[in-house]
């Protein structure tokens, strides 16, 4: 909003793009966000991933609304709701809004119906509060396999290609994994870097302590406090 | 019986929903899930969704209700899930949490407990590492308490639960899996009491939460060095217990405060003053501090170097004047 503030101020034909999870329309700042973007008329789409659970908690306990969208009634703009997993779709709704922005016509805030898959993290256990069978569901509606679809059956892709694709696709994640699993750790003096625009002397001094001491042997159990165990 | 801090926790929540009706638990996924660290499993299917459950995604809403629950005559717990969510929630905790017992001069109290997993050393990101304490501890008004052991999560959880005061409730997250030989129910433990956790002679170390562990794997290890250190767990950041700290290093005559917060302006900074202060004609040697750098909190493969470990604290302790004594 602020990015497109500026933009707007500095003569640019600029559209900012926020996203927004369904469990952050809950959040205060959200709302201001979305107020100051009308009340300014500012070149910004709000799209908001409704993937159905912030963690656990389902849409249906962060508002009563009848959807997302609705809320953009209140602050005036136009609330679209979209297929979030028709890629066509959203193509179509982001382009009239980014269109309607452009014209100075103002903020759009725009729902994407879409669904989590997997769980929020490898630490979370959504059998805990949702049925495989609404996961089975949601996974019949793949939005890659749609687009596919889309694009084979008007005759823009084939099976040659789309191999293609996923061989590609394949070695770009593969690629990735090599690399994170061969990142090294960054050096210890990244902790200080970047905190003001020159480090204060005080960061000066605690760089200079940590290069000290790794310049000296320390034990291994010194390392790990965290696995000292309870008391 | 072996007990973990985080069903030490639960069982202190479970107890006072047990007993009092006016005890409310809620935040985001505490009820269905049972918390991102399980502390409240269990409580909303014994309870029913009226006493345990999940509100929207927004931590100021959950606080403000928590307000006006409280003045109301109801006792609200709520979970911030992470140290760094509570930070949306610091004007409805800073403006109003704080100061309605001074605002309306004693005629609105507002007893209730904000609980926050807090600290490092889980291999976190951003957001879910933080040493928050200094915020709140600046704050008057506020209690703030924080427990080191599986007797206290208990024990203290029910003496803040029970306190007449907002209770801010430091709960060390790299502890939650930490066990005891602890029967519950645990007694109830006085907010602002101090405990000496080890006795020791020649030095103090003053810590709190996460760190009173690694203290004392500090203590066990300068027995090497023929330091005899003793170790005190504050467990209680506001009150503080001065007198304890005070007794303590006056006998010992040295002190090392240990925290894994930024040092700069911290708790650590307000304990060493006070015992520069109070302790001064009894000191040795001008009173340390061991804590976590100026530094946003950093990324998982760092944090080893950034948070408080024996190997500093006996770098420290060995700075103290040993020469002179």
């Amino acid at each position: 909003m602020g990015l497109a503030f500026a933009a707007q101020a500095r003569g640019e034909d600029t559209v900012a793009l926020a996203f927004v999870g369904d469990g952050a329309t809950s959040e205060g700042d959200f709302h201001e966000a979305l107020n100051f973007a009308a009340v300014f008329h500012l070149p910004v789409i709000f799209l908001v991933q409704n993937n159905q659970y912030a963690i656990s908690v389902p849409v249906s306990r962060q508002t009563s609304a009848p959807s997302l969208a609705h809320k953009a009634i209140g602050y005036g703009m136009p609330g679209v709701l979209v297929d979030g997993n028709d890629a066509a779709a959203v193509l179509s709704v982001v382009g009239a809004a980014a269109r309607r922005a452009h014209d100075g016509e103002g903020p759009t805030l725009i729902e994407a119906m879409t669904y989590r898959i997997d769980p929020h993290t490898n630490a979370d256990d959504a059998t805990r509060y949702r049925p495989d069978e609404e996961v089975a569901d949601w996974l019949a509606r793949d939005p890659v396999a749609r687009l596919a679809a889309y694009l084979t059956n008007s005759g823009q892709l084939n099976v040659d290609v789309e191999a293609a694709i996923a061989a590609e696709a394949e070695e770009l994640a593969a690629d990735l994994r090599t690399r994170l699993v061969a990142e090294v750790p960054p050096p210890p003096e990244e902790l200080f870097a970047h905190v003001y625009h020159r480090p204060t002397p005080r960061l000066r001094d605690q760089a200079a302590l940590l290069r000290a001491e790794s310049a000296l042997p320390r034990a291994e159990s010194a390392l790990s406090p965290a696995e000292s165990g309870g008391s | 019986m072996a007990v973990s801090m985080a069903q030490a926790i639960n069982q202190a929540l479970a107890d006072c929903l047990a007993e009092d009706e006016r005890v409310l638990v809620f935040g985001e996924d505490v009820g269905t899930l049972g918390g991102v660290f399980r502390v409240t499993d269990g409580l909303a299917a014994k309870y029913g969704e009226r006493r345990c459950f999940d509100t929207p995604l927004a931590e100021s809403g959950i606080v403000g209700m928590a307000v006006g629950m409280a003045m109301h005559g109801m006792r609200p717990v709520v979970e911030m899930q992470f140290d760094a969510f509570a930070y949306p929630a610091f004007e409805q905790i800073v403006s109003h949490v704080a100061k309605m017992r001074n605002r309306t001069r004693g005629k609105v109290s507002l007893p209730m407990v904000i609980r926050v997993p807090y600290g490092g050393g889980i291999g976190g990101v951003e957001h879910h590492s933080d040493s928050s304490e200094a915020y709140y501890a600046h704050t008057p008004g506020l209690t703030v308490v924080a427990p080191a052991t599986v007797a206290d999560a208990y024990g203290l959880l029910r003496a803040a639960v029970a306190w007449p005061d907002p209770v801010i409730f430091l709960e060390p997250k790299r502890l939650y899996w930490s066990k005891d030989e602890v029967t519950l129910p645990a007694e109830v433990e006085p907010i602002g009491r101090a405990a000496i956790r080890r006795p020791g002679a020649d030095a103090t170390l003053v810590a709190y939460g996460p760190s009173v562990q690694v203290a004392l794997a500090a203590a066990e290890a300068a027995v090497e060095e023929g330091w005899d250190l003793e170790v005190v767990d504050v467990r209680s950041i506001v009150p503080l217990d001065e007198e304890t700290l005070i007794a303590s290093v006056r006998k010992t005559g040295r002190a090392v405060v240990v925290a894994e917060a930024p040092g700069f302006a911290s708790v650590a900074a307000e304990i060493a003053a006070l015992l520069s202060e109070r302790c001064f004609h009894a000191l040795e040697a001008p009173v340390r501090r061991v804590t976590g750098f100026d530094i946003p909190y950093p990324s998982p493969k760092l944090e080893h170097h950034h948070l408080p470990d024996v190997e500093r604290i006996l770098d420290a302790v060995a700075t103290l004047q040993w020469e002179d004594a």
